[in-house]
């Protein structure tokens, strides 16, 4: 087994993980500081969304086309851009145009940094097990 | 995206909260303000956010679908109220005018308060992302040691 072997499998998949949850710390980060501002829109990471696509190497599901006149899959991703919603404001909490729910927002920071922390975690354990290996075990 | 962005975003939200915290304190020792240097009762003072998109050429260039949709916060512009001053009758004020009046400025207490406390809680949700932010770099140092 070439070396290289030992890092692929789910290694890849978690860096993608700590990846997407760093950049959905930053959307985040940046709805929490325009809280006040007005017409600011929020928009949010489907991270979920994301990793399955990376984890099921192109596996997924797609529906055939056997004739022309079939309708595509739906594309239910605002303008296009995968895993990239924009969040709905409530049409009486809005204040000037903002969409920024401080409530839902504080709770998506704390969801995402844990399950940031559970993934560097995991990411750690899996060195750790290797280092137990090189080392000859329980020595 | 990586964390120092994350951190300049959230003390852009804190110095911007910071500064309408220093213009609420004005409006509120300003309360019965009756000279200026530009003459006049004191006028009401309030900020104007705007938001920023993050710049950094590196990272637009790694993740051109998320350009411009990571903001930091800024000040566009202090206005100033415009609403009128209250009037009231006072002969023997020095700034009453020749029919005895005298222009105050025109600030709600309690409206300053509120402001005050959004402001306050603006601040400590900023403070709370810097604080995870923080955390989450914590634990991907703890990586591989």
């Amino acid at each position: 087994m070439e070396i290289n072997g030992l890092f692929r499998g789910s290694i890849p998949l978690l860096n993608k993980a700590m990846d997407l949850r760093t950049t959905r710390h930053g959307l985040i980060t940046s709805n929490i500081a325009n809280l006040d501002t007005p017409q600011y829109k929020a928009f949010d990471l489907m991270v979920e969304d994301e990793l399955e696509k990376v984890a099921g190497n192109g596996q997924k599901m797609n529906l055939h086309q056997t004739r022309s006149g079939h309708l595509p899959p739906r594309e239910r991703r605002s303008d296009g851009i995968p895993g990239l919603v924009e969040i709905e404001g409530h049409p009486f909490q809005s204040v000037e145009g903002n969409t920024v729910d401080i409530d839902r927002t504080m709770s998506d920071l704390t969801e995402n940094s844990l399950k940031y922390n559970a993934t560097a975690r995991i990411l750690s354990k899996k060195f750790q097990g290797m280092k137990s290996v090189i080392q000859g075990g329980g020595k | 995206m990586d964390f120092f962005s994350s951190l300049k975003i959230s003390s852009s939200g804190l110095s911007a909260q910071r500064l309408k915290m220093n213009l609420i304190s004005s409006n509120l020792a300003n309360v019965n303000t009756t000279r200026t240097p530009q003459g006049g009762p004191y006028q009401r003072k309030e900020v104007v956010l705007k938001a920023e998109p993050v710049k950094s050429e590196f990272y637009d260039a790694l993740q051109s679908r998320l350009k411009g949709r990571i903001s930091e916060v800024e000040v566009a512009d202090i206005n100033e109220d415009s609403r009128p001053p209250v009037v009231k009758f006072d002969p023997n004020h020095p700034d009453a005018d020749e029919k005895g009046y005298v222009s105050f400025p025109n600030i709600n207490v309690i409206e300053e308060m509120v402001d005050m406390m959004t402001a306050s809680r603006s601040y400590e949700a900023n403070v709370t992302a810097i604080t995870t932010a923080k955390n989450m770099a914590a634990k991907a140092l703890e990586i591989g040691r």
